[in-house]
């Protein structure tokens, strides 16, 4: 069975898009394209609290870039998702892949 | 992108909470957001997530120090109660209660808190702090030494307030039941507030960092770069190395520096000493480098400079949570992230050499 824990829902978004976005990820996009696909405004916070847990997993990595001015001279932190991370992905797909098929319609009219 | 800036509440909240101190890209990260186009509004909101993901983040990690708060207030809570019921109805004379306030207090004074200074100074031997939220959030849990902080850490808020109580039933020689759990509740608020809000965990990295770095053990494989001279190291373009004071380099530096990003420096209160600090930090960053791969790039660049002028605003931050008397001596954690690195790089160059 599973060694590991389950990868909750907002850390499935925030890996996504971390795939999604490949060299450009740091808060800013992250939080956008997340926002973009699911229509929801999200916290920067949750982005950053999500991304140190993924990091903890050893499932994402991050590394700091040069500062900007717009920025207020601070630096961005640029997230790379590790081969462990996309295995991670990968397993959790196939999962809610076998767990969707065979389910009835779901489109409207579900008490 | 306009210069237009958010909130000050906001970024005081943040900056004196510490939450974007200790993490600068999330601060960056809404300025950037921010000064594209955001209200004010989403500003405030993001901000009190980033609060509340902070207070979770370090509830979870001074969880134990928060389970011995509450046990040592649930005892407290116990004989608090009981010697108010025997007190309220003024079945202790006044005397008597003043007397047995008197001795708490002594106790409490005199013999409790030096005690537990002294006892607290010698379970923190060796792992750079002598505070204990820090030392049971850092400590593994079969450490020989966790019982005795568990213990300590209860035993202290079981004294503290039991004095607070022994104050309380003094000053006022009968009071309801009502007002005793109103006070109770008010005390544990204050702590727990104390211990989840004001201790920022957000970015995570520097407690674990600052663990880490505690319980590496003292390696002496490179000599300290700054024992004797203050020096920047400075790798020119034609392959030759300079040094210089820190501060010829501050004044090198800016005097060559982008005006705009020197002027954001100036804005967020970098002041000449953190800028110093920096530079000193910078130095040891490439002297490391340098001793590592002597073909390796130093930073020399304010964009750079940049990198370390967060890193000391941390360490300086951090000085003023932990170390309230000014007893972490930014140095010697400085060092202690010095040698930390040096012998993790030292491993990997002997694991890739075999």
């Amino acid at each position: 069975m599973a060694r590991h824990g389950y990868l909750g829902e907002f850390e499935l978004m925030v890996l996504l898009a971390l795939i999604r976005l490949d060299e450009r990820a740091y808060g800013v996009p992250i939080s956008r394209e997340i926002e973009k696909r699911s229509g929801r405004e999200v916290a920067l916070g949750s982005v950053y609290a999500a991304l140190e847990r993924l990091e903890e997993k050893g499932l994402v990595t991050s590394k700091l870039g040069d500062p900007t001015a717009e920025r207020g001279g601070r630096a961005k932190r640029y997230f790379r998702v590790t081969n462990q991370g996309l295995r991670e992905v990968q397993e959790t797909q196939k999962a809610l892949m076998s767990l969707w098929r065979g389910l009835p319609e779901l489109d409207g009219g579900m008490a | 992108m306009s210069s237009r800036q958010p909130p000050a509440l906001a970024i005081w909240l943040l900056d004196g909470l510490g939450y974007t101190r200790q993490n600068a890209a999330l601060a960056g990260d809404l300025l950037e957001e921010f000064r594209s186009g955001r209200s004010a509004g989403w500003y405030w909101r993001q901000a009190l997530m980033v609060i509340l993901h902070g207070v979770c983040r370090n509830a979870v990690v001074v969880q134990t120090y928060l389970k011995a708060m509450l046990a040592g207030f649930g005892l407290q809570i116990a004989v608090a109660f009981v010697l108010w019921r025997s007190h309220s109805p003024h079945r202790i004379q006044e005397a008597g209660w003043l007397i047995l306030a008197i001795v708490l207090l002594v106790l409490g004074l005199f013999l409790v808190y030096p005690f537990k200074y002294l006892f607290l100074r010698w379970l923190g031997k060796g792992k750079g702090t002598s505070d204990l939220s820090l030392l049971l959030a850092r400590g593994s849990e079969d450490e020989p030494r966790r019982p005795a902080l568990i213990v300590l850490a209860a035993g202290h808020f079981f004294v503290s307030y039991l004095i607070c109580y022994a104050l309380l039933a003094v000053s006022q020689v009968s009071f309801p039941l009502s007002e005793l759990v109103a006070y109770e509740i008010f005390w544990m608020a204050s702590e727990l507030v104390c211990a989840v809000a004001l201790v920022p965990a957000t970015g995570g990295a520097p407690i674990e960092e600052m663990a880490a770095s505690a319980a590496a053990p003292p390696e002496e494989r490179l000599a300290w770069p700054l024992a004797n001279e203050l020096v920047l190291r400075v790798g020119l373009a034609d392959g030759l190395t300079i040094l210089l004071r820190p501060e010829t380099a501050a004044e090198s530096v800016f005097v060559a520096a982008d005006p705009e990003l020197a002027a954001t420096l100036l804005e967020r209160g970098a002041g000449l000493e953190q800028i110093r600090r920096a530079i000193r930090l910078a130095c040891a960053d490439n002297y490391l480098k340098l001793c590592i791969d002597p073909n390796s790039t130093p930073a020399i660049s304010l964009v750079e400079l940049a990198v370390f002028v967060d890193a000391a605003a941390r360490a300086q931050h951090f000085a003023g949570y932990f170390y309230p008397q000014g007893r972490l001596n930014y140095w010697q954690r400085l060092r202690r992230f010095w040698r930390r690195e040096a012998g993790r790089q030292t491993t990997q160059n002997d694991r890739l050499s075999h």
